[in-house]
């Protein structure tokens, strides 16, 4: 552990410790996994890559001037790489009460399961030098933390997405993507990698139009749509009360007599819900949370490389 | 309707068990929390409405399958009052009073009416499989409906039959009938039923029966409450002194319950071919009174039916008529042949038979007589006759002879009498073909008895009024085998033999008409002997006639070959029949009517109206008009004082129906069932 780790250990508490180092122990599992399964990056340690000249246009960033082509034929010329820097990533989970359902097994937790996805993506990401920075949010904005690539970045982010306790979890709200996106929309900076894990359950029909002004952004926008496997399912027998995990609602029903318009209606929902990610220019993937992490994300990173990025 | 178990009746509050377990099925349901409720809530909008559907009627379907589950616990039950048995299966004969007091009126409806009606309530009464059969007892008691198990034929018959109640009653031979006809059924318990007014008259022997547990009396119709008029008797005779005119003496008499019979006015009046010819007025004090009526007598080739009645409101009406035939035309003509005429003399060979048959002619058999000396009768015409008798007549010529043989076999009736001048030869000579044996001559003897022989229905009384008639002197025959012995001396030779010979008859009296050679005409015996003689003479065409009871036998004669005899009925009906090869007469019994009934005979196929041969009437039956209520015998138990049985009431149980009603409801929720999980199970 790095000293800037230690020197932030007093500001931790144990609990968050340990469910850092539970994080950390998925997430590495996770990747190990990747990495045996995937080859190493060809481009690592290469950041800079030459792409075109064009003509200084005002407002154009001074600093891209290309003094040499100036000197060469007096002309303002702006100097364009293909990458900058490395890549900025900004991971996005879903924090809202939805997100706390388990289905009574603690392995299948969709919060647990979606901060795992995006650790592991982030401990990837950070492996091969990239920025990684960390949103969490419900209705609103709360926890952030800045892209970095330094290697004791880690820890900084892991503490981001380690779920909170369970008395917090509690207090979580109802989820309102079209507002916590927008907002992170106005944080990220330069254009980058936008990885969102939620299960998208939001009564606001424009949820998922922020996915649109990101891509337009120029960012690279995936979703990560978590469900849980009795969402999927609905396996549930004869009567019984249904309550609502964002609001005080309840409502008694035959599982069994329900089933079928339940899976009707959800079937529904998800086509709407890759649909409108598509739509928006993002990458849509369903994630069960009984299925490994690491499955997920061989399914996403190997399209993503052959795509060019990852 | 009633419940054999009402405490199972609480059963019905097992209907709060799906209620109840709906209910707390409702509030006990587990809590799941799901993030996905909004979709949960949106396909609960589309599947709520058949879910609830469904659940209500299964709710619906159980609460009622407990419902009758109880109730058939509780086994309900129909109580049916039946109005004869217990309801099961049984042996039942119904005797049916249709004698003449039955005709009377109670309540606006004829007692044989109501008795039939009570009669069709026992059919319905039965279940199917029982065996009934129906005993008319009506003299002579008869069967109506044979035993069987047909209660739907039994129904018809019995509401169908023709119950005229004209006769006397016979409730002892009945009930032996009924006896009868209940032994030749298999079906236990057996039962009788006896449906009559039991009028005093209707008197009867019970002891031949079995228990009274097994017969029912039971009388129909309430006790009258008026005197009952009838006509005793009538007389109607020609006035000597006005020969144009005819007295009918009528002896009106009144039957009352009451200790002292009523005084009662009323009016006898004679109705002659539709019209009333003669009424008085009379007062019947102390159970009698007297009326003579004159009418105009008829032409001698006349008959006329005068019909003689009461007119009063009286209990019964059916007796206060009865019909009186005048005039002979339809008489049996009867040809004397009187071989030794000595005019206004005892020693006259016919001045005892003229005078007796004078007598039968006015009380037993209507007569029309002719008397001929043998010379006259040798030129007389055969064809008019029925019977001619020959009185000491010497012998017929030859010619005559002839005419009698083919007279005999046509049909007709021949009396030879003996007398000193019978010429035994010729007789042998000339009628051998006639006569019951060869005539040997007359012969003394010394105070020979009469005996009887083995025809006893010749005399039905037996040698009474004959037991002291005493022969001195007798013809001796040698019978032939056709012959038969009427009578016979007491040294077993024929005093009296009959030989058939063709359609008809021939009797060979061994003794004389007068007192030549007995004291037979002496005697009062002989007016017997000679009514029996001329009526085994006549045959059947002697037993038509006179007065007879109602129901009663009446013997016709064959028709010859091409005839036809004809009766009609008082009402207008007609019977036909026509020649067949039998040796019997015809039994006619169908005189279920009060009035005359005329025999006719004619060829077949003629034109013409058959020749009126013969009357007979039938009388109501007198002893049937004493209306005065007696005793039912033997109350059996479900009886009540009146001689009404009491209705059994019977439950039918509904169980077996409700229960198979609840196995439909089992069915019809396991298809419910059946149908929401296959729902269900698509669901998956």
């Amino acid at each position: 552990m790095s000293e800037r780790a230690h020197a932030r250990k007093p500001l931790l508490d144990q609990e968050l410790t340990e469910r850092i180092a539970s994080l950390r122990v998925r997430a590495s599992h996770a990747v190990e996994g990747i990495r045996s399964g995937l080859h190493k990056s060809p481009h690592r340690g290469a950041s800079v890559i030459f792409a075109e000249h064009r003509d200084y246009r005002p407002g154009d960033d001074l600093r891209m001037l290309d003094w040499r082509a100036y000197a060469r034929n007096d002309r303002y010329t702006i100097k364009h790489f293909e990458q900058e820097t490395h890549l900025r990533a900004h991971l996005l989970l879903d924090l809202s009460a939805s997100m706390g359902f388990d289905g009574g097994k603690p392995a299948t937790h969709k919060a647990n399961y979606a901060a795992t996805l995006l650790a592991a993506f982030g401990w990837l990401l950070l492996g091969q030098g990239d920025a990684v920075g960390a949103f969490a949010f419900d209705h609103d904005l709360r926890k952030a933390l800045a892209p970095r690539n330094r290697p004791d970045h880690l820890d900084a982010l892991l503490s981001v997405l380690a779920l909170p306790t369970a008395q917090r979890t509690a207090e979580m709200q109802p989820a309102k993507l079209a507002l916590a996106l927008t907002a992170l929309g106005e944080r990220m900076g330069r254009r980058g990698l936008v990885i969102l894990a939620s299960d998208l359950l939001d009564t606001d029909p424009e949820a998922l139009a922020p996915l649109s002004r990101l891509s337009a952004l120029g960012h690279d926008v995936m979703v990560l749509h978590v469900m849980h496997p009795y969402e999927l399912e609905f396996p549930f027998k004869q009567g019984l009360c249904f309550e609502d995990a964002e609001s005080p609602a309840m409502v008694e029903a035959d599982a069994d007599v329900v089933r079928r318009a339940y899976l009707a209606e959800l079937d529904t929902f998800l086509s709407h819900a890759k649909q409108r990610c598509l739509a928006a220019g993002a990458r849509y993937v369903l994630a069960r949370t009984d299925s490994a992490v690491e499955s997920i994300i061989a399914g996403v990173l190997l399209p993503a490389r052959r795509a060019g990025w990852g | 309707m009633g419940l054999e178990a009402p405490l199972a009746l609480l059963g019905l509050l097992g209907v709060l068990l799906p209620l109840i377990l709906h209910r707390m099925r409702k509030r006990e349901l587990p809590h799941v929390v799901l993030p996905t409720f909004a979709l949960l809530t949106r396909a609960l909008a589309r599947s709520r409405q058949r879910q609830a559907f469904t659940d209500v009627w299964l709710l619906v379907l159980r609460i009622a399958l407990i419902a009758l589950a109880a109730l058939a616990l509780a086994v309900p039950y129909l109580t049916t009052q039946l109005s004869f048995g217990d309801g099961k299966l049984a042996n039942v004969v119904v005797v049916l009073d249709d004698s003449l007091s039955m005709a009377r009126v109670d309540a606006g409806t004829p007692l044989i009416e109501s008795a039939r009606a009570r009669a069709l309530q026992v059919v319905r009464a039965l279940p199917d499989g029982s065996e009934l059969a129906v005993v008319l007892a009506g003299k002579p008691a008869r069967v109506l409906i044979p035993l069987g198990r047909d209660l739907a034929s039994a129904q018809r018959a019995l509401s169908e039959a023709e119950l005229p109640a004209v006769r006397s009653n016979d409730l002892s031979a009945a009930l032996e009938l009924a006896l009868r006809q209940q032994h030749r059924g298999l079906v236990t318990p057996q039962r009788i039923l006896v449906l009559s007014d039991f009028a005093k008259h209707a008197s009867f022997e019970t002891k031949a029966l079995p228990d009274a547990d097994a017969v029912n009396y039971e009388r129909i119709g309430t006790a009258p409450t008026k005197t009952n008029l009838y006509i005793a008797a009538t007389q109607a005779s020609v006035d000597p002194t006005r020969p144009t005119e005819t007295s009918i003496a009528v002896d009106v008499r009144a039957a009352s319950s009451a200790a002292a019979t009523p005084r009662v006015d009323a009016r006898v009046e004679v109705e002659l071919q539709g019209k009333v010819a003669n009424s008085q007025a009379i007062a019947v004090e102390r159970g009698a009174a007297q009326a003579l009526l004159r009418v105009p007598t008829p032409l001698p080739s006349q008959t006329l039916e005068a019909r003689v009645r009461i007119v009063a409101d009286d209990a019964l009406a059916a007796d206060n008529q009865v019909s009186v035939v005048l005039g002979h035309a339809d008489a049996l003509q009867l040809l004397l042949v009187n071989g030794d005429p000595r005019p206004s003399s005892r020693a006259d060979e016919l001045y005892y038979a003229t005078r007796a048959l004078t007598l039968l002619s006015e009380t037993q058999l209507a007569m029309r007589v002719q008397t001929v000396d043998p010379v006259s009768f040798e030129h007389a015409r055969l064809d008019d006759s029925d019977v001619i008798v020959l009185a000491n007549v010497a012998a017929p010529g030859p010619g005559i002879a002839e005419q009698l043989v083919e007279f005999v076999e046509g049909g007709g009736g021949l009396i030879i009498a003996a007398g000193s001048r019978v010429d035994a030869a010729q007789y042998n000579a000339r009628l051998s073909g006639l006569l019951p044996g060869h005539i040997r001559g007359s012969a003394n003897c010394n105070d020979l008895a009469l005996a009887l022989t083995d025809h006893r229905d010749f005399l039905p009384e037996g040698l009474l009024g004959l037991r002291e008639v005493r022969s001195q002197q007798r013809l001796l025959v040698d019978l032939s085998p056709q012959a038969e012995t009427l009578l016979q001396f007491d040294d077993t030779a024929p005093a009296l033999a009959a030989r058939s010979s063709g359609d008809g008859r021939t009797l060979l009296l061994a003794s004389t008409l007068d007192a030549d050679y007995s004291d037979l005409p002496l005697r009062p015996g002989y007016l017997p002997l000679l009514a029996a003689m001329i009526r085994e003479a006549a045959g059947a065409t002697a037993a038509a006639r006179g007065r007879i009871a109602p129901g009663e036998r009446v013997s016709l004669p064959n028709p010859k070959p091409d005839h036809i005899v004809e009766v009609r009925g008082p009402n207008g009906r007609r019977w036909q029949y026509t020649h067949k090869e039998r040796d019997a007469p015809i039994q006619f019994d169908a005189s279920d009517a009060l009035g005359v009934f005329e025999i006719r005979t004619g060829r077949s196929g003629d034109s013409e109206d058959p020749r009126l041969r013969a009357t007979f009437v039938v009388d109501p039956p007198r002893d049937e008009s004493d209306l005065t209520p007696g005793p039912v015998p033997d109350q059996a138990a479900r009886t009540d004082a009146d001689g009404h049985t009491t209705p059994v009431e019977v439950h039918s149980s509904l169980s077996p129906w409700l229960w198979l009603f609840v196995f439909g409801l089992v069915l019809c929720e396991g298809f419910v069932r059946a149908r929401k999980r296959w729902g269900e199970r698509l669901s998956h």
